[in-house]
């Protein structure tokens, strides 16, 4: 009675110091994702604030203890997301990304470089004449499904003037949400651009922007002033694409989306080994058990 | 009893671990997460410029500036101020004169300049409304020697090429090197070089002073010529009857023409 007793008591501390491990194993687990959040030394607190209607996640730096002032401040770090990324097929956006919807040089129709800023100098440019196509996606790299919004906003700079570029936006079902099939809208109704909707996991959205400043539009004397102007003035157009994405816990979001191509560069690899780990943790502690079992049958 | 506590320890670490996995998961639902993609261009530069300056005729030519344009207000204050004078009847405008001994070697100035971001194209365009002062090859009545009507003997001269006695020049100045394309030559040639000038496609970023420049048009009517042809062109020009009467129509494909005219164009245009 007391051997059996004993080979209980043995069992129990077997599965204790397993669930031991179990919890060291999930904290390791889930460390490097926590770990994210305090790779810079600073404060370990994330607030949430709001900035220029966009939620950030923001880390404000050792000096300074103001939170009001933190998603304006320049030290303010945004961190990267583990579950959701904007990407175009250059770059994966990081906090305010510079992305190429604009081009330094432009190519006609039969490859002759037509448009081209000085050696010196790489700001990109448009002119009379210059299109281009900007495609981003969204993509939800986490294990639940999200929400996001999109939006898009446009301004001239340098001049009060208008600058007669014309844009339209296409999502991933086709729907124009500026612009149609044949006509493209001012470039500042961009601002009016928004859009939102849900990812499944490992689902991607995506946006085609195209712009375009008509080499004929009617009216060449303007075309020419503004480019007259710009010899001595910066006559800028900025777009800004804007992203927020929050999970959400709404199962039938499960199918939302474009199912992203399988690549292998966004799975989550060292989850897939943890977990075969603890498969084999348990299906060790099953054969122990199942043979504990089987010697205390033989010995009764 | 031993094993009860083994028992609460395994559930409370069960619990731990779910609890773990929850306030993980919680924190996970709380984040919201934004990324911002911006681009900015600025307008390609063009600001090129094409100045026309100067001009080929005037009303009058002063005599202090060997024959050379007097300007429209000029005035001939003792009688030998001024060489030229055009005449206009009252209430009518002045006409451009020329004659010969007059010239402009001031002329008519083009000035392209600037350096564009874009790639662009010149045409220089003379219009087809050229015209100028021309006699046909052929035999004339000479009305320098005082023909008279009824002589049976009446002087007359013979040129066997066409004559143009207003000879023009056109040079192009650029990286600080002068060029002449067309040197004492009629209208019809300037404005072939003229055109000749015409480019397709110049790159971005070519300074085009320093690629087309400056060009000068100016012209000279000798006053040591052909005085016969120039006196019958000024006879011509003043209705005179000719004497023996000889039938001249006036026209550019005809035997004579009494007006120099051109019409030039230089554009500078950005290539799609």
């Amino acid at each position: 009675m007391d051997v059996k007793h004993g080979r209980k008591s043995k069992l129990l501390g077997i599965s204790l110091i397993l669930l031991i491990l179990c919890e060291m194993a999930s904290l390791a687990v889930l460390f490097d994702r926590i770990s994210l959040y305090s790779e810079t030394e600073v404060f370990n607190i994330i607030p949430l604030t709001k900035s220029d209607g966009n939620t950030r996640i923001t880390v404000i730096s050792p000096d300074k203890t103001d939170f009001a002032d933190a998603p304006r401040n320049s030290e303010a770090i945004q961190l990267d997301s583990p579950f959701f990324r904007a990407y175009d097929k250059d770059t994966v956006w990081q906090a305010e990304t510079n992305v190429d919807i604009f081009r330094i040089s432009y190519d006609n129709t039969t490859g002759e470089m037509t448009v081209n800023g000085a050696s010196e100098n790489t700001d990109k440019l448009i002119a009379p004449g210059t299109s281009g196509e900007y495609t981003f996606y969204l993509e939800n790299t986490g294990g639940t499904s999200l929400d996001y919004t999109m939006n898009m906003e446009a301004w001239i700079s340098g001049t009060e003037l208008n600058i007669p570029v014309k844009a339209r936006v296409q999502d991933y079902n086709n729907n124009y949400l500026l612009g149609d099939n044949s006509n493209k809208a001012h470039v500042l109704e961009l601002n009016k651009v928004t859009d939102s909707g849900a990812l499944g996991i490992g689902r991607f959205a995506s946006y085609t922007l195209e712009w375009e400043w008509p080499y004929e539009q009617g009216n060449d004397e303007y075309d020419t002033m503004l480019g007259d102007l710009a010899v001595g003035n910066d006559l800028a157009l900025t777009i800004r694409i804007n992203t927020t994405a929050a999970y959400n816990d709404n199962s039938a979001d499960e199918d939302a989306g474009l199912e992203s191509p399988k690549t292998g560069d966004i799975m989550p690899i060292h989850l897939i080994v943890n977990i075969f780990g603890f498969m084999l943790i348990i299906a060790a502690v099953c054969l122990f058990t199942g043979h504990c079992r089987k010697n205390e049958e033989s010995n009764e | 009893m031993k094993k009860n506590k083994s028992m609460r320890a395994a559930g409370g670490l069960l619990i731990a671990t779910m609890l773990t996995s929850s306030i993980v998961s919680g924190t996970y639902a709380k984040y919201v997460t934004s990324d911002e993609a911006e681009d900015t261009a600025r307008v390609a530069k063009f600001g090129v410029t094409v100045t026309a300056s100067g001009s080929l005729f005037d009303t009058t030519y002063k005599a202090a500036t060997d024959n050379t344009p007097g300007g429209e207000n000029a005035t001939d204050t003792d009688g030998t101020t001024l060489t030229v004078e055009s005449f206009a009847e009252a209430g009518q405008e002045t006409d451009n004169v020329v004659a010969p001994g007059t010239k402009n070697d001031k002329g008519l100035t083009f000035a392209i300049a600037g350096t564009p971001e874009v790639d662009v194209k010149l045409d220089v365009v003379v219009d087809d409304s050229l015209e100028e002062i021309f006699l046909k090859a052929g035999t004339y009545p000479d009305m320098t020697t005082g023909n008279e009507e009824g002589d049976d003997d009446v002087d007359s001269f013979t040129i066997t090429d066409p004559y143009y006695p207003v000879k023009f020049t056109l040079t192009q100045t650029k990286g600080g090197t002068t060029t002449t394309l067309v040197n004492g030559l009629k209208l019809k040639d300037v404005a072939s070089a003229l055109e000749a000038l015409t480019v397709a496609s110049i790159d971005a970023n070519t300074n085009l002073a320093d690629t087309v420049g400056t060009l000068n048009l100016t012209w000279e009517w000798a006053f040591e010529g052909n005085d016969q042809a120039d006196t019958l062109l000024g006879d011509l020009a003043a209705g005179t009857t000719l004497v023996p009467a000889t039938s001249l129509t006036e026209g550019m494909e005809k035997d004579y023409n009494l007006e120099e005219k051109i019409k030039i164009a230089v554009t500078v245009t950005q290539v799609d």
